[in-house]
């Protein structure tokens, strides 16, 4: 690591407060449904900044790679499991 | 005993393979970590979609200029950091040190911060519980939405806390000369923790302050 890690990191964390600045300001204009998914989504991002950059996942052997991804693979199924059974509850034959 | 057979331990064939077990290590205990926030995550997220009306309005009576300010301060807590990383493995020891330092400040400002929220919280009868003064029809759904809220925000804390204690004791261990330039995994594997920590926030900070509209 030296300079140019650095240099990244530094824009990195200025993208990281933009990005902050954008999600609090899109929540001030009313478009329903559209909030939450412009909030998911800059949080995706910054998470995705935080852990190439800061956590050096970009540059990290490839096994820290699949524990990351089978996490977060993991999280989706007890996502989709759970909230594809509220939201079909309502459904009648 | 030399200085790098002293920085081996005796399981691992060479320092990079040693590195990598640290590292890998780390990211499994997050793994577990990410299960943990997860199933919250998800919690808050049916009981939201079962009350959005209730929840939305329950939001707003967080303080949106605290939370983003608390961002920030995260966000400069984690950049620090990331530096102090790069700098302990170009051997500058006072840059890590101060830069360490930046970052124990600055999550004490997240838990001053936090806990000034929490104070406003309770004199306003938001505390779930008996100190819960809030009445009507939506009343226990607001309640609900406190539950949420002081659960994920207080178990962040505490991993926030912890996150404090574990680089207090790396500046120790620097100061010490038991962290080393050469052997520097233990300040990367306690770096990978505060990251996550940042990231916990990331996704609590709009699910309980942004997503119900201001």
């Amino acid at each position: 690591m030296g300079a140019k890690t650095e240099r990244s990191f530094i824009g990195v964390y200025l993208w990281l407060c933009l990005l902050l600045a954008g999600t609090v300001g899109a929540a001030f204009l009313h478009l329903g449904v559209i909030n939450i998914i412009i909030a998911l989504l800059i949080a995706g991002i910054q998470i995705t900044l935080i852990a190439f950059y800061f956590m050096q996942l970009r540059r990290s052997n490839h096994l820290n790679w699949i524990v990351a991804i089978a996490s977060l693979l993991w999280l989706s199924i007890m996502f989709a499991l759970v909230i594809g059974d509220y939201a079909t509850r309502s459904w009648t034959g | 005993m030399s200085t790098r057979a002293a920085e081996l331990a005796e399981q691992f064939e060479d320092v990079a393979q040693q590195r990598e077990a640290s590292t890998l290590g780390m990211w499994v205990f997050l793994a577990t970590e990410v299960m943990f926030f997860g199933a919250l995550f998800l919690a808050f997220s049916v009981t939201r979609s079962l009350h959005v009306e209730s929840f939305s309005q329950a939001a707003k009576h967080l303080d949106i200029l605290a939370g983003t300010i608390n961002t920030a301060v995260l966000f400069t807590s984690s950049f620090t950091t990331a530096l102090a990383v790069s700098a302990l493995q170009q051997g500058q020891l006072k840059r890590v040190i101060g830069l360490l330092s930046v970052s124990i400040v600055l999550g004490g400002l997240f838990l001053a911060i936090k806990g000034h929220e929490y104070h406003e919280k309770w004199v306003e009868g938001f505390f779930p519980g008996n100190a819960f003064a809030v009445s009507g029809p939506a009343g226990n759904e607001v309640e609900l939405f406190f539950l949420f809220y002081f659960i994920l925000t207080g178990l962040h804390g505490i991993h926030l806390l912890i996150a404090l204690g574990v680089t207090a004791v790396l500046v120790w261990l620097i100061v010490t000369n038991r962290v080393t330039p050469t052997r520097s995994m233990p300040l990367e594997a306690s770096a990978l923790y505060w990251h996550f920590v940042d990231i916990v926030w990331v996704f609590v900070f709009p699910l309980l302050y942004l997503i119900g509209g201001r």
